[in-house]
């Protein structure tokens, strides 16, 4: 388990649609029902969100989950 | 809340800075003494020493049994206390891990003044007289535990002809300021972590 906690490390492209939709981080914070310091701990990867507000988030911005969280792939083979 | 105990909420709150002021005239002056010759020195010890004191020590005790007994009190007043907030999933995950982390230094705090507390260390010169030739000096130490605190009271009176250099018989604090540190220590130690973890 510790192995595979290294390996990956969750990302995301929140701060992109936001941009995208002109939204401040207030404003998306207050229609998703979070504090703005949970979007920027999202947005800066300090935090990944539970599954729930995962989902709240892909459908307030009508897209899918995968495509705003994803796994960023570190290379272990030196590790290895 | 009730409004009963908004209301005690309320004097234990306002009448606190009257109480410290009261304290420290009272230690300041021989208010007692000055209470019987002067007007004003009387009414400020009737009002703070009677009416002040005696309120807020019956509304602070009423507030600790209800924090124990009630677990809507112990929320609304604890977490306003420790400003505890938890208004969404991130801050309910930071608050465990505050917590988390104040628990366990705080169970550490505790083993550690609990070995203090029963440690028992003393050195000292044996008189001449009764001294075995080439063992002028005593070291003892030990580990003591009572039930009660009498028992801790009467070690240090042990009437001994030995000149005690150094002498520790559990901690030199009493019961009040320790469970005060802990409580600071509680609030202190859980608003670091939720800083550290902010």
């Amino acid at each position: 388990m510790g192995k595979l906690e290294q390996q990956l490390k969750m990302t995301n492209r929140l701060n992109v649609l936001r941009a995208e939709q002109r939204l401040t981080q207030e404003q998306l914070a207050k229609a998703i029902g979070v504090t703005r310091a949970t979007i920027v701990a999202i947005e800066g990867g300090g935090y990944n969100p539970s599954l729930e507000l995962a989902f709240r988030l892909a459908r307030f911005f009508k897209k899918d989950i995968s495509t705003i969280f994803f796994i960023e792939e570190e290379d272990t083979n030196e590790k290895i | 809340m009730k409004k009963f105990d908004a209301v005690v909420m309320k004097v234990l709150l306002y009448e606190l800075p009257v109480l410290v002021l009261f304290i420290l005239s009272y230690k300041a002056l021989p208010l007692e003494h000055l209470a019987q010759s002067n007007v004003y020195a009387g009414i400020w010890y009737q009002i703070g020493g009677c009416y002040v004191f005696g309120s807020w020590i019956l509304g602070a005790l009423y507030v600790s049994v209800k924090l124990l007994l009630s677990g809507n009190f112990r929320q609304i007043v604890l977490t306003r206390m420790t400003s505890m907030r938890e208004r969404d999933e991130r801050e309910v995950v930071l608050t465990g891990q505050a917590s988390k982390n104040t628990m366990l230094t705080t169970l550490a705090i505790l083993i550690f003044l609990f070995c203090l507390s029963c440690l028992q260390f003393s050195y000292a010169r044996v008189p001449a007289e009764i001294a075995v030739p080439g063992n002028t000096r005593e070291v003892s130490w030990g580990l003591g535990f009572s039930l009660t605190g009498e028992d801790a009271e009467a070690k240090g009176t042990e009437n001994t002809p030995l000149e005690r250099v150094i002498e520790y018989n559990g901690l030199p604090l009493s019961t009040s300021v320790i469970l005060l540190g802990l409580i600071g220590w509680n609030i202190f130690s859980y608003k670091y972590y939720m800083k550290k973890y902010e």
